[in-house]
């Protein structure tokens, strides 16, 4: 028997099939303050914001991976994106960023882009990013009350009659992230259509605000001069409550339509 | 069953690649072996459409002794094997499925039993030593006098190697020796296992494929020189067997001490920009295992095989991210584990017609855990346990066809850090984080159709149809401590063996196995697994003293996470030798074609670059595989 035809399909099969990546596609990130509607607190104060500013950095897409419907909200941060260890896939990855440091505002931002996402083409499900303090490099002036700081919002709060003008600071620590807010799209390789950010004051499946927890009128009344202006600053109680819920995916959401 | 396959000493005799026993996997149909650290590391393995990782899916008995370790900190199921020596393997014997009683904890894609010992024909005494291209020397005494069974035998092996590249040196020593100490035709026979065995071997990590492409890293380079780690194993058995009441009982007492560690790093700084990834595993403990047999006929047609096992550890296991001087940086996992595996397994085998044999059984398995997290100052118990079914069939046709049919229930059993998930999340874990699932053993159903066709002199042919599905696998995530609950699989495969032999010494065999492994519902690829695997084995074996083996082993393109694809490849390795007198001359060439392969490929997120953008986005990465490799060895004989 000729060895021949043997040696060409070994040749063949050897040769035929290299390593491949997956598809990659380029997504403009906007940012999109069109849901930042008023939101009514647990303690009746209904807020309406004027700025929202935040100092983030490093967005992330996830995907679900295989993870049973059980746990599909799992964040895609703490399964580990293979990191341990080749080989022991268990989904949940980061397949999808944007690297680069950002202040998300979505107010004067409004529209405006972020910059262009790497992203596999996949079936998509959460949304990362890290917060950070800003600084001068973010193009703020030294009298910008976000500087040095993580979060900044102005707004009104309205119960009844009463209306409390307010401004409010927040700073997270270093490296802190938010993990895990909705980002339910399926990326192929035709897909151009921009991934919008947004910013939602009251969490759309609970109800929960933003603001849960403070008393605009008790915090007006801190400074001894019911003027009908607050301050919400790293230190206070306000800051704390705030600032926890700052943290949490309820309160963003990213889509590509 | 069809595709169950016994390999005798014969073909071990002229395996090529055969470095270690470790390497003799490699002769079992189906199994695809990937070595991502040195020779003296566990390989990965992959069978039946499972990526058992370090052996978390195939059940690996040595003499009878089980070697998944588990809870082993670098991988559940943990497989280390070589502390054997190749020349003192009379027969392996492959059992694919979960279709026997005797099958247990791992065996979700098979069960793979060495047996020990050296036939009548290879026994005496032999001195051997072994030049490897790769400035390798390996020497080997075997001591297995003629006047003994062949149970008994005395084997001491030392083995240094440079490796093909860096990162891939390697050296052990081990003594392997095994003696009847009573041949009774009262009490039966008593046979005393001992072995050591000690090896230190590099580990060179993966290299991310763009970086060898833009030429930053050769294609069998590594980013860091300090990966690797050492293995030590103290084994010893004591079996008995004897006639009973008219059946056979066999038992077995074991005790074991075995030590880990191993040093790596596979992302970098990715997740320590300061410090870097490295980390450093141990994973010590002490067993102690019991067995026990019992088979006997019930009436003329019917018979009945009983038997249980305990086993029982005590752990030690760390896991520590380190420096670059390998100072600590900070504690992942320091725990002291005490756990125990038992199982009461009854069956009864009916040879209800001369065509028709049926078997049947179950077996109950048991585990449990006390676990002390001794970083947190925690401490919790488990108890589990499960119960598992198995039916074989098989159907004469003929003098020449059999058919078969089976149906089994596999199990994994979880390992002991995951007893503590959802009590050991990270510290700065807030709000609504998701804190895992509950440890348990996850089942697998698996069926089997098959025939073989036995002809009269030359040729045999074997074919099996299988399926095994899982409902829900438990995976535990070792970074953030949760048990995750992957999505329905089933895995659909065929195995073809055709083996012809035009003379008794000359055996040529093709074994082909395809796979459809998905998950159910999205109908996404289960990563890992080969879809294709092909092996073409010449065996010669001619009285005249000349003896060849060459294999052809071919891999198809492997799906890998998030759509990511691993390149097909093929293998050429070859073997011969011929003895004449007291003296065996001999060559082996792996991979005779010099083909450049990655032997394993991965695709998650690096960083090895500092001007590099810090992206967490995966690429491939891959560990080369060896390339043209040549060993002449040398064997004199003493009778």
């Amino acid at each position: 028997m000729s060895t021949r035809p043997a040696l060409m399909i070994f040749a063949l099969l050897s040769a035929c099939t290299p390593s491949q990546e997956p598809e990659r596609v380029a997504l403009e990130v906007v940012l999109d303050g069109t849901e930042i509607t008023e939101s009514t607190n647990d303690a009746g104060w209904t807020v309406t914001l004027t700025t929202a500013r935040i100092a983030a950095s490093s967005l992330q897409f996830t995907i679900q991976g295989e993870m049973h419907a059980a746990t599909a909200w799992l964040p895609g941060w703490i399964v580990g994106r293979a990191w341990a260890h080749p080989g022991h896939y268990a989904g949940g990855d980061v397949t999808g960023e944007l690297v680069g440091d950002f202040v998300f505002d979505w107010f004067a931002g409004d529209g405006l882009g972020l910059g262009t996402a790497d992203v596999l083409v996949g079936n998509y499900e959460g949304l990362n990013f890290t917060f950070r303090s800003s600084s001068a490099a973010d193009g703020l002036t030294a009298d910008d009350p976000l500087l040095g700081h993580t979060a900044h919002f102005v707004g009104v709060a309205r119960k009844g009659e009463v209306a409390v003008g307010f401004t409010a600071v927040f700073d997270v620590d270093a490296a802190a992230q938010m993990v895990g807010a909705p980002f339910e799209t399926t990326v192929d390789a035709g897909v151009s259509a921009p991934i919008e950010l947004r910013f939602l004051p009251t969490d759309p499946v609970e109800g929960k605000s933003l603001f849960d927890g403070v008393d605009f009128a008790a915090l007006d009344a801190l400074d001894m001069n019911t003027d009908g202006l607050a301050t919400i600053a790293p230190g206070d109680v306000a800051h704390n409550i705030v600032r926890r819920a700052l943290q949490s995916h309820v309160h963003y959401a990213a889509t590509s339509k | 069953m069809a595709s169950q396959r016994v390999i005798e000493a014969r073909e071990l005799s002229v395996a090529p690649r055969r470095r270690s026993a470790d390497d003799l996997l490699r002769m079992v149909p189906g199994v695809l072996l990937s070595q991502h650290g040195a020779e003296g590391k566990g390989q990965q393995l992959f069978l039946r459409g499972f990526d058992a990782a370090h052996g978390s899916d195939v059940e690996v008995l040595v003499a009878g002794i089980p070697i998944n370790e588990l809870s082993n900190i670098h991988g559940q199921g943990y497989l280390d094997l070589n502390f054997m020596i190749p020349e003192v393997v009379r027969q392996i014997s492959v059992s694919k499925g979960p279709f026997q009683i005797q099958q247990g904890n791992f065996a979700n894609a098979g069960s793979i039993r060495f047996e020990l010992g050296v036939e009548p024909n290879a026994r005496g005494t032999r001195v051997g030593y072994e030049l490897g291209s790769t400035i390798r020397h390996r020497g080997v005494v075997l001591h297995a006098p003629r006047s003994l069974g062949r149970d008994s035998f005395l084997a001491l092996e030392a083995m240094k190697d440079q490796g093909f590249a860096p990162g891939r040196q390697a050296q052990r020593v081990s003594s392997l020796n095994q003696i009847r100490l009573v041949r009774s035709p009262t009490f039966g026979t008593l046979d005393l296992l001992g072995a050591g065995y000690y090896a230190t071997f590099g580990s060179p990590g993966a290299l991310a494929a763009s970086d060898v492409s833009a030429g930053r890293v050769p294609f069998d380079g590594v980013y860091q020189g300090d990966g690797g780690g050492s293995s030590l194993r103290a084994l010893s058995s004591l079996r008995h067997q004897v006639a009973l009441g008219g059946g056979r009982l066999e038992q077995r007492v074991y005790g074991q001490f075995r030590h880990f560690d191993m040093l790596e790093n596979f992302t970098g700084d990715l997740q320590d920009p300061v410090h870097g990834d490295r980390r450093a595993q141990m994973h010590r403990f002490f067993s102690g295992g019991y067995q026990v047999e019992y088979t006997r006929p019930l009436a003329e047609r019917l018979s009945l095989a009983v038997g249980g096992a305990w086993q029982g550890d005590s752990i030690s296991q760390s896991d520590t991210r380190v420096d670059a001087e390998h100072g600590v940086v900070q504690r992942n996992w320091d725990l002291g584990v005490g756990q125990h595996q038992a199982h009461a397994r009854a069956g009864l085998r009916w040879n209800a017609t001369k065509w028709l044999t049926l078997e049947g059984g179950a077996r109950a398995d048991l585990f449990a855990y006390d676990v002390i997290d001794h970083l947190h100052a925690d401490r919790q118990k488990r108890v589990l346990g499960r119960a598992s079914p198995r039916l074989l069939a098989a159907f004469r046709v003929g003098e020449r066809w059999s058919l078969f049919t089976a149906y089994g229930r596999g199990l994994r059993a979880p390992e002991a850090r995951s007893i503590l998930a959802g009590t050991t999340t990270p510290s700065d874990v807030v709000l609504d984080r998701y804190k895992g699932g509950t440890a348990k053993i996850f089942p697998s159903d698996a069926v089997e159709v098959g025939a073989r066709f036995t002809g009269k002199r030359m040729v045999t042919v074997g074919l099996a149809a299988f399926g095994t599905w899982i409902e829900r696998e438990l995976v535990f995530d070792h970074v953030s401590a949760v048990n995750l609950e992957l999505n329905s699989t089933r895995r659909l495969g065929v195995e073809i063996d055709v083996a012809v032999r035009p003379r008794e010494w000359l055996e040529l065999r093709q074994d082909l196995t395809l796979v459809h492994a998905r998950f159910v519902e999205s109908g996404a690829a289960v990563p890992g697994a080969p879809p294709l695997l092909s092996a073409t084995t010449l065996t010669l074996v001619h009285p005249s003293g000349l003896r060849a083996g060459a294999r052809l082993q071919v891999v198809g393109a492997r799906p890998l996470p998030h759509g990511a694809r691993a390149a097909t490849y093929a293998l050429l390795d070859l073997s011969v030798g011929y003895r004449r007198g007291p003296l065996e001359l001999g060559v082996q060439v792996d991979n005779a074609t010099n083909t450049r392969w990655k032997e394993g490929e991965y695709h998650y997120a690096s960083h090895w670059n500092a001007n590099d953008p810090r992206s967490t986005l995966p690429r491939l990465h891959f560990i080369a595989g060896p390339p043209l490799a040549v060993r002449l060895a040398t064997t004199l004989y003493f009778m």
